[in-house]
């Protein structure tokens, strides 16, 4: 927008000079940008959004209209949830592409510090808080135990959802067939609204541990940008961070198919896991690793701990780093060579970890507004 | 999210019965007109209530939408008229006393110096100077600032959405910085030093 005209001067009304005025107007500016504004509760906002379809969607049936005139709008919530009952057909799904969810990803940032949740019809929920719990239910959303929004698949849109947990922050979210996930700091998932036919796909970028209710005739097919992963019903994490050149897979229980080079010349390899187990796999080399791991160390962070066992310090201070979202460095490689056993609760705050970390290491540690330095102590000249 | 399209892109696919432009409009305005209408009434039910009116006259009319329109202004100008009617429309039921004409009293505005900005001490001192003169302003001058320096609206839509002549909008924005001018008379070599 052009800049305003307040300088312009009236014709018969500039009752001082332009230099003076300007700065008025620059303060003004200046000071109407610092208003305090009261702004609309997300869940409030969705529930009239909620309203507004009802009303749009039975063509203004007026009768209704009035009687919903001025209720209070706590009631409105269980007027929304009465509504449900009445399953209003909307979700539409077409055949969901894995590069769709790839491209939903990609376009979803972290650019919020909140939690947030994209729906297929782009609306996006602020999911406030460091733990959030999204449960679907049919055609409801619930977030944090309370009702926020309904689904509404636009007719020519994939339905597609995404979930955008930036770093340090955590969710979980129950998918409409049960499944339960827990998304860690810095991770996308992409779903679709509905698992219509059966189809249950959903695309990780980050690190998700997966417990998938077992359905025999229904597999789950996690993707991530450079494996796939087939279940039928078990538990198991998956971490595929954008930089980090490895993706890998650790199986809690049951078995899972690993589908990796999925543009091979050879065609796709496909490799059965057994519980116990962690695959490592580079998307570069497209070497595939699999070891027995201690599964606990890789899914404790679910729990809200870390359990390590000789893990060298860099790598503990990445995970640390997606986990608070402060940077964590060491000053020198060899620190970071070193290694370090117990378990770290997760609960407690950065400041108390990092002191936690820096007695048992004997380091020291240089603090400045988001960021660790860990050093060798300061020896006595 | 990748949003290319200008306000009257979306206004205009809303027009023509798009679904999803319409719930991105409201997803881009709903917040607006929640801010500006709590700047009118305390009745946080009230600014909801107009907020779904508003939508859902929005879609019901929309074939008899105008397409070249400031988007924003059309939609705050119509919120306000929705406003204004129920504020008297509730008043009249509490029985204070009521006229037709249109009667939103803008609230007091409460800056925030203290956050955001950095300011050194003087710089401080004036802005609080002027907050305190802008609240003593009468309510239409502080209003049409408000529309001015918040929502950047022309003269000619403020006026509009007042229900004034243009020349008088004019007329009540120098009367406006005038006065804070006098008041601000002896911070006014504060002022000079600053830029």
């Amino acid at each position: 927008m052009e800049h305003n005209d307040i300088n312009e001067p009236g014709p018969e009304e500039n009752p001082f000079g332009s230099d003076d005025q300007k700065k008025i107007t620059d303060n003004a500016r200046l000071l109407f940008g610092t208003l305090k504004n009261d702004h609309l509760p997300a869940g409030d906002k969705e529930l009239i959004w909620n309203r507004i379809l009802d009303y749009v969607h039975t063509d203004g049936d007026l009768t209704k209209q009035n009687s919903l005139r001025r209720i209070a709008w706590y009631q409105a919530v269980a007027a929304a949830a009465l509504l449900l009952l009445f399953g209003l057909g909307y979700n539409r799904l077409k055949g969901n592409t894995e590069e769709a969810m790839r491209n939903a990803a990609k376009q979803a940032s972290f650019t919020s510090a909140d939690t947030k949740l994209i729906l297929a019809d782009e609306r996006t929920i602020d999911l406030k808080g460091k733990n959030s719990d999204v449960v679907y239910q049919k055609e409801v959303i619930r977030i944090d135990s309370q009702i926020i929004a309904r689904q509404i698949v636009p007719d020519n849109k994939s339905g597609l959802n995404t979930l955008v947990v930036p770093f340090g922050k955590r969710s979980t979210i129950i998918l409409p067939d049960g499944s339960k996930v827990w998304v860690n700091s810095g991770s996308k998932l992409v779903y679709p609204s509905n698992f219509q036919d059966g189809k249950r796909e959903v695309f990780l970028e980050g690190q998700a541990y997966f417990s998938v209710t077992h359905d025999t005739e229904n597999p789950f097919y996690v993707q991530t940008k450079n494996m796939s992963i087939t279940v039928l019903g078990t538990e198991f994490d998956v971490s595929s961070y954008d930089d980090d050149s490895h993706s890998y897979a650790v199986l809690a229980k049951g078995s899972i198919d690993l589908v990796t080079e999925k543009n091979g010349i050879f065609g796709a390899k496909t490799t059965r896991m057994v519980p116990g187990t962690r695959a490592s796999y580079s998307g570069i080399s497209n070497a595939l690793q699999i070891n027995t791991v201690n599964v606990k160390e890789y899914i404790s962070w679910k729990d809200g701990y870390l359990i390590l066992n000789k893990a060298p310090l860099t790598e503990i201070l990445k995970k640390l780093s997606r986990y608070y979202q402060y940077e964590l460095r060491v000053q020198s490689p060899e620190i970071g060579r070193e290694t370090f056993s117990g378990t770290l609760d997760l609960q407690e705050n950065i400041g108390s970890v990092m002191e936690a970390i820096a007695t048992a290491t004997s380091l020291s540690y240089n603090k400045t507004e988001r960021r660790y330095i860990l050093d060798k102590p300061v020896t006595q000249k | 999210m990748i949003l290319n399209e200008t306000d009257n892109d979306l206004w205009e696919q809303f027009i023509s019965g798009n679904q999803s432009a319409f719930s991105k409009l409201y997803d881009t305005y709903a917040d607006i007109l929640y801010t500006f209408g709590m700047r009118y009434t305390s009745d946080q039910d009230q600014v909801k209530d107009c907020i779904h009116d508003l939508f859902i006259d929005l879609h019901q009319y929309r074939q008899g939408l105008a397409k070249e329109v400031n988007v924003k202004f059309y939609l705050l100008k119509s919120f306000r008229r929705k406003l204004n009617a129920a504020c008297r429309k509730s008043s009249m039921l509490s029985l204070n006393e009521w006229n037709t004409e249109d009667s939103l009293p803008i609230s007091d505005f409460s800056f925030n110096i203290e956050q955001e900005m950095i300011l050194d001490e003087k710089q401080k001192e004036i802005l609080q100077m002027l907050a305190t003169q802008i609240n003593q302003l009468p309510e239409r001058q502080r209003e049409i600032l408000y529309l001015k320096f918040t929502h950047n609206l022309e003269y000619e839509e403020i006026a509009s959405l007042m229900q004034i002549s243009v020349p008088t909008c004019r007329t009540f924005v120098y009367r406006a910085l005038k006065q804070l001018r006098g008041k601000l008379e002896l911070t006014s070599v504060l002022l000079l030093l600053w830029y």
